[in-house]
C-alpha cells in the first residue's frame, strides 16, 4: 500500500481535528454538565441515553412542523421537563432502583423515539442551527476555521461556566453538593432535599434533551432511529472522567469528540489499520486515561450518596 | 289442459337446465381464475433514509399501482439471521407467493427456508445465488454508471482529490468505488479517490463526519455508500461537490449536488412478477447492466458543462453499442502496484463479482487480500 | 399522611402481583398510545398473542428464542446477586460467538464430540476474559463496571465487523457472514420440526444449576451476602474482590454460552446481527424476574413470546419498534411498584391520633400491663 498522506498531518490538519472534535464534543458536553448537576445531588440518571433521543426526535420534529429552530428547541425543553419529571418520580419519590430504572426508560425512549420519529426519516428540516463566522479572524484562516462554529456550541461553553460557578461559588451550589454528600446534615438544617434532587435530575434531563437536539438541529440534521449512538453511556464516563466537575467536562468532551475525529482523519489519510480498529478508540481511550488518573490521584470525587435514595427515616 | 301442462314441464326443465349449466360455466371460471399475487418484500432496516431500501419501497408502491393481480406487503428491520428465518417461514406459512429480500445478507436465510417452501419464489436483491426451483438473484451492476460519473468527478475536482464515505466493504461497493476511479483517472490520471469507512450504512452524524475529514484531507468531490444524503448537505455547507447514490439527492444540497446513480427497481419487478403470474419464470441470476434501464443516472446539476455532457454520452454509446465494460480493460494496477490486469486483456465477469482489491489510486485504512 | 417504613420481609407473591400488575399497566398504556396513532392495537394483540402462545409452532419458537435470552438473564442476574452490574451482556454473547466459530473454522475435519465442547469452551473463556477485563478497573482503581461494561459493548461489536467483513469473511458470497460452519459444528435438532436443538438442554441445566447453586451452596451464600450486606459479609471474613470476579466471569461467560449456542445451534456462521437486541432484553427480565433463576426461565418464556411477536405485529400494521417501547415500559413498572414491594403503608392521621381499633388495642394492651402513663405519652407522639 502507498505509504499514507503523512503531509495532511501537519499543523493545519491538528486544528481541523481539534475543530471537528470541538463540534462532536458539544453533545457530550450538554449532556455531562446535565448529569454532573443530577448526580452532584445524589442521583444517577442512566436514561440520557434515552433523553438525548427524545430530545432529537422532538427537536426534529417541531422544526420540521413549525419551521423554526427555537420553537423546537423551546419544546424540547418542555418535553424534557415532563419526562425528566417522571423519572426523577421514580428515581425519588418511588425509590426504584436507580441503575435498573434509568436503563428500563432509556429503553422505553429508544422504542417511543423510534415509533414517533417514523414519519420524519429522510426529510429535510427547514430551519436548522447554521455554522457562524466571525469577521474579525478574516487574518487568521485557521482561528476563523475553530470558530465557525453554531451558537449552541458557545452556549454549551456558557452553560459548563455558568455551572461552574455555581456549583462551586454559591450557596445553592454548596447545597446541591451537600444533597450529595451529606443529605441529612442538609435536612437538619431545613432544605428539602427531596426538592433539590428533583430540580437537579430534572434539569440534568432537559440538558441532555437539548444535547441530543444539537445531533438533529445541528450536528447532522435530520432524523434517523438510534441517532444518539451510544453517546448516552459515554456521558457516564465523561462525568467519572472531568471528576463531577463543569469545567474539566469541557476538556473531557472535547478530548473523546477529538478522539472521534482524529479517527476519521487517520482513515483519510490512509493509515494502515483498518477502519474498525480506529473507530474504537473514542471507546477504549475514556477507560485508559480514567485509569491513569485514578492511578495518579486516588481521592475519590464520586458523591458519597450517590445512588442511595435519602430516606429521612431511615439511619 | 294436459298438453299446456306438458309445455310448462318441458319449459321449466329447460329452465333449470339453463340455471344449472350457467352455475357450473361460471362456478369453474372463478375457479380457474387466478388469485392474486401475494408479494412481501422484506427489508433490512428502516424505509424512510432515501438509501437502498427507500428505492426498494418506492419501486413497490410502483409495482403495486400498475399491476393489479399483485397485492404487496413489506416488513422492516428483519435482521439477516434467526429472525429473518422465522420471518420468512411465517410468511410462508401464511401463503405468501413471492418473498423478495431485498439485500445480499438474507441469503443464508433463503437457502434455509427455501427448500421446505418450493412453491414460494423467493427473488433476493444484491446476492448471487440462483437454484431452481425457487431462488433468483439480482445483482445490480452500477459500475458502468459510475465510471461515467468518474468521468465528471475527473474534470471538477481542481484539488485532484475525490472521496467516498464508504459504509462497509461489500464487493459491489468495492467495484463501484473502483469503477469511479477509473472514469475519473481516464480523464485525469492525477486524481486519487480518498474511502473513509463508517462500518454501517445508517448513521447522518458519522457520515457528516467522515465527509467533513475528507473535506479536510483535500476532497472536492464526495460520493458515499451510505443510506443517508448526510454528505450531500456537508458538501453544501462547505462548497465542495457532491455525487450520490441510490437516490437523487439534490435536495439536500442544490449548489452541490452534481450527479449520482438511481435505481428504477419496478423495472425488474413488474416484468418478473408478471412472468411469474403467468408461469413463465424460470429462476436465473440476472445481472442487469445499463441496457436493461434499471439503474440510470440522475440529472445533471448545474455545474456539468456541455462538454462534460458529451463526453458522458460518448463513454455511454460505447458501453451501449460497442463493449459494455472496456473499462476494465487492462493495464490496471492495484494500489500497492501490482499489476492485476494485463494490458489488452480484461476482467471476467467471475473476477469482477469476486473483486476485493482496490485500484491503484484508492487511499483508505482497510485491508484488502 | 401516608407513613412508609421498611418491611422486614419480601413476599414472594407481592413480587409476583407487582410483576403481572406492571404488564397489564404496560399493556394499556401501549394501546392508549397506539389507538391515539391509529393504529389498532387490541385486535393486532390478541391475534398475534394468539398465535404465539396457543400454536405448537409459536411456542416451539418461543422456547427457542428462551435458550440465548435464559442465558443473557442470568448473566446479569448473577453478577447483580452479589451486587454488580453487567450490562456488556451484548458484548460478552459476541465474544462467545466469536470463540465458537474461530474454533469451528479453524477445525473443520474434527468429529462433531470433539469440535462443539471445544467451541462451547473457546466462547466462553474469550467471554470469561471480557467480564474478568472488565472488573479489574473497578476493583483496583474504582471506576465502575457499569462504564467498562457498557464501553465494552461497543468495543467488541467492531471487532465483530472486522472479523466478518475482513479477517473471516466469506469468499464464497457477497454477504456479510463467515462461512457456513461444517455439520460437525451444528448441533442437532431437540425437537423434530423446530427449531430448537441441543442447546435447549444446555441452557435448563444452567438455570437449574446457577439456582442450586445460589441456593444451597457455601459459595452461592457468600455471593448473595456480598451482594445483600457487603459490611456483613467483609466482617464475616468473605473476601468480596474474590466474588467480584468470580460473579462477573461467571455471568460473562453465561452471556458467551448464549452467543455460542446460537451460532452452532441456530445461525452456522458468523453475522454481525445474531443478537436481536438480547442483552437488553435479557436486562429486563432478570430485574423483572427479581433475579431468581427459575422466575427468569418462566418470565423469560413469556418475553420470548413478545420478541418474537414483534414482526407479527408489523405485519398486522403496528410499528416495528411497539415491542421495544413495551420492554422499557413493563421494567418501568415493575421497579416503580418496588416500592410496594419492598414498603409497608399504613395509614396514619396528621394530629396523631391513631385509628379508632388500634387505640382500643393499645388500651386493650396497656390496661394489661396497667403502664396508662407510658401510653398517653405513646399516643400523643407523632
Amino acid at each position: 500500500m502507498k505509504e499514507a498522506s503523512k503531509e495532511l498531518m501537519d499543523f493545519r490538519g491538528i486544528v481541523l481535528v481539534i475543530s471537528m472534535g470541538i463540534t462532536a464534543g458539544t453533545p457530550l458536553l450538554f449532556s455531562s454538565v446535565g448529569e454532573i448537576l443530577t448526580e452532584k445531588s445524589g442521583v444517577l440518571n442512566l436514561g440520557i441515553e434515552g433523553f438525548m433521543l427524545m430530545g432529537a426526535m422532538t427537536g426534529f420534529m417541531v422544526s420540521y412542523q413549525t419551521g423554526n429552530k427555537w420553537t423546537a428547541l423551546f419544546v424540547v425543553i418542555g418535553v424534557c421537563l415532563v419526562l425528566g419529571l417522571i423519572l426523577s418520580f421514580v428515581l425519588i419519590t418511588l425509590r426504584a432502583n436507580q441503575i435498573a430504572a434509568g436503563i428500563a426508560f432509556t429503553i422505553f425512549c429508544t422504542g417511543l423515539s423510534t415509533i414517533l420519529g417514523k414519519p420524519f426519516i429522510g426529510v429535510v428540516a427547514p430551519d436548522i442551527f447554521k455554522k457562524l463566522t466571525f469577521s474579525g479572524f478574516d487574518k487568521f484562516p485557521l482561528l476563523q476555521l475553530l470558530f465557525k462554529k453554531d451558537v449552541l456550541v458557545f452556549v454549551a461553553i456558557a452553560l459548563a461556566i455558568i455551572a461552574w460557578i455555581f456549583v462551586y461559588k454559591t450557596k445553592s451550589g454548596l447545597q446541591l453538593r451537600a444533597a450529595g454528600d451529606n443529605p441529612s446534615a442538609l435536612d437538619s438544617l431545613g432544605v428539602n432535599v427531596i426538592l433539590q434532587r428533583y430540580i437537579y435530575t430534572t434539569l440534568g434531563s432537559i440538558f441532555a434533551g437539548i444535547g441530543g437536539a444539537y445531533l438533529s438541529l445541528a450536528y447532522s440534521p435530520s432524523w434517523i432511529e438510534g441517532m444518539a449512538a451510544g453517546r448516552g453511556w459515554l456521558t457516564i464516563a465523561l462525568v467519572n472522567f472531568a471528576l463531577w466537575n463543569p469545567l474539566y467536562a469541557i476538556g473531557g468532551a472535547y478530548l473523546f469528540g477529538t478522539f472521534y475525529a482524529l479517527s476519521f482523519h487517520l482513515e483519510a489519510m490512509g493509515i494502515a489499520i483498518p477502519s474498525y480498529f480506529l473507530r474504537m478508540l473514542p471507546y477504549i481511550c475514556p477507560i485508559i486515561i480514567l485509569i491513569i488518573s485514578k492511578i495518579r490521584n486516588k481521592r475519590n470525587y464520586v458523591p458519597r450518596y450517590l445512588c442511595l435514595p435519602y430516606i429521612r427515616e431511615a439511619k | 289442459m294436459k298438453g299446456e301442462h306438458e309445455m310448462k314441464k318441458i319449459f321449466n326443465n329447460m329452465l333449470a337446465m339453463l340455471i344449472l349449466i350457467v352455475l357450473l360455466v361460471s362456478i369453474t371460471l372463478t375457479v380457474m381464475a387466478k388469485e392474486k399475487l401475494k408479494v412481501a418484500f422484506v427489508y433490512n432496516a428502516t424505509v424512510g433514509d432515501y438509501g437502498w431500501f427507500y428505492g426498494h419501497d418506492k419501486a413497490r408502491k410502483i409495482t403495486d399501482e400498475e399491476l393489479d393481480f399483485v397485492e404487496t406487503s413489506f416488513l422492516e428491520n428483519v435482521t439477516p439471521g434467526a429472525v429473518a428465518e422465522r420471518v420468512m417461514k411465517e410468511l410462508c406459512k401464511d401463503g405468501y407467493d413471492v418473498i423478495i429480500p431485498a439485500s445480499g445478507d438474507y441469503e443464508a436465510d433463503v437457502l434455509k427456508v427455501a427448500d421446505q417452501y418450493p412453491n414460494v419464489k423467493f427473488l433476493i436483491c444484491g446476492a448471487l445465488t440462483k437454484k431452481d426451483p425457487n431462488i433468483e438473484s439480482f445483482y445490480p451492476l452500477s459500475t458502468q454508471v459510475w465510471y461515467m460519473l468518474g468521468q465528471i468527478a475527473g474534470k471538477l475536482t481542481k484539488t485532484n482529490c475525490i472521496g467516498i464515505v464508504g459504509a462497509v466493504v461489500y464487493p459491489i461497493d468495492l467495484q463501484i468505488q473502483n469503477a469511479w476511479i477509473l472514469g475519473a483517472k481516464s480523464v485525469n490520471p492525477e486524481v486519487v479517490e480518498r474511502i473513509i469507512y463508517i462500518n454501517t450504512y445508517y448513521d447522518p452524524a458519522a457520515e457528516r463526519d467522515a465527509a467533513e475529514s475528507l473535506i479536510n484531507a483535500g476532497v472536492d468531490v464526495i460520493a458515499q455508500n451510505t443510506n443517508t444524503p448526510a454528505h450531500v448537505q456537508v458538501a453544501e455547507e462547505y462548497g465542495v461537490y457532491a455525487m450520490s447514490m441510490f437516490e437523487d439527492m439534490r435536495q439536500f444540497g442544490p449548489n452541490a449536488y452534481v450527479s449520482g446513480d438511481v435505481f428504477l427497481w419496478e423495472k425488474y419487478y413488474i416484468p418478473t412478477l408478471t412472468a411469474i403470474y403467468e408461469n413463465t419464470w424460470k429462476p436465473r441470476l440476472f445481472i442487469p447492466d445499463l441496457t436493461s434501464g434499471i439503474m440510470d443516472m440522475a440529472e445533471f446539476g448545474p455545474m456539468v458543462t456541455e462538454e462534460m455532457k458529451a463526453m458522458v454520452e460518448e463513454s455511454r454509446n460505447k458501453m451501449l453499442t460497442e463493449d459494455p465494460t472496456f473499462f476494465w480493460e487492462g493495464p490496471i494496477y492495484d494500489r500497492d502496484g501490482n499489476l492485476r490486469v494485463k494490458e489488452g486483456e480484461k476482467l471476467t465477469k467471475e473476477e469482477l463479482s469476486g473483486m476485493d482489491w482496490w485500484v491503484d489510486g484508492v487511499i483508505t485504512s482497510m485491508t484488502s487480500k | 399522611m401516608i407513613k412508609i417504613e421498611n418491611r422486614r420481609t419480601v413476599q414472594m407473591s407481592t413480587a409476583i402481583c407487582a410483576g403481572i400488575l406492571s404488564v397489564l399497566i404496560s399493556l394499556l398504556i401501549s394501546v392508549i398510545v397506539l389507538q391515539l396513532m391509529h393504529y389498532k392495537p387490541i385486535e393486532v394483540f390478541s391475534k398475534v398473542f394468539g398465535k404465539t402462545y396457543f400454536r405448537l409452532d409459536g411456542i416451539l419458537e418461543n422456547l427457542l428464542t428462551l435458550i440465548p435470552i435464559s442465558l443473557c438473564a442470568l448473566s446479569v442476574a448473577v453478577p447483580a446477586k452479589a451486587g454488580f452490574w453487567n450490562i456488556g451482556v451484548e458484548g460478552q454473547f459476541y465474544m462467545g460467538a466469536i470463540g465458537a466459530t474461530g474454533i469451528a473454522l479453524a477445525f473443520p475435519y474434527l468429529p462433531r464430540s470433539i469440535l462443539v465442547p471445544l467451541m462451547l469452551i473457546s466462547g466462553i473463556i474469550l467471554s470469561g476474559l471480557v467480564g474478568f477485563l472488565s472488573t479489574i478497573p473497578k476493583i483496583k482503581w474504582g471506576i465502575s463496571e457499569i462504564l467498562t461494561t457498557i464501553l465494552s459493548n461497543s468495543i467488541i461489536i467492531f471487532f465483530v465487523k472486522y472479523l466478518v467483513y475482513d479477517a473471516w469473511n466469506d469468499p464464497k458470497s457477497v454477504a456479510a457472514q463467515t462461512p457456513e460452519f461444517v455439520n460437525a459444528a451444528k448441533l442437532p435438532i431437540l425437537i423434530q420440526g423446530s427449531r430448537v436443538h441441543y442447546g435447549f438442554i444446555l441452557a435448563i441445566l444452567m438455570v437449574l444449576g446457577i439456582n442450586f447453586i445460589l441456593k444451597h451452596t457455601i459459595f452461592g451464600y457468600e455471593l448473595r451476602l456480598t451482594g445483600a450486606n457487603p459490611r456483613g459479609a467483609e466482617y464475616a471474613g468473605i473476601d468480596s474482590k474474590k466474588y467480584a470476579y468470580l460473579s462477573m466471569v461467571i455471568g460473562a461467560g453465561l452471556a458467551g454460552m448464549a452467543g455460542v449456542l446460537e451460532v452452532s445451534g441456530v445461525v452456522f456462521r458468523l453475522q454481525p446481527t445474531i443478537s436481536a437486541d438480547y442483552g437488553f432484553s435479557a436486562f429486563v427480565i432478570a430485574w423483572v424476574a427479581r433475579l431468581s433463576p427459575i422466575a427468569i426461565l418462566f418470565i423469560g418464556y413469556l418475553f420470548s413470546g413478545l420478541l418474537v411477536s414483534g414482526f407479527k405485529m408489523q405485519m398486522m400494521g403496528l410499528p416495528s419498534s411497539i415491542v421495544a417501547m413495551l420492554k422499557g415500559l413493563i421494567l418501568l413498572f415493575v421497579l416503580a411498584g418496588e416500592l410496594f414491594t419492598f414498603y409497608k403503608f399504613s395509614w396514619v392521621r396528621k394530629n396523631g391520633k391513631v385509628t379508632k381499633i388500634k387505640k382500643k388495642k393499645k388500651i386493650e394492651v396497656l390496661n394489661q400491663n396497667n403502664k396508662i402513663n407510658f401510653k398517653k405519652q405513646y399516643e400523643g407522639g407523632e
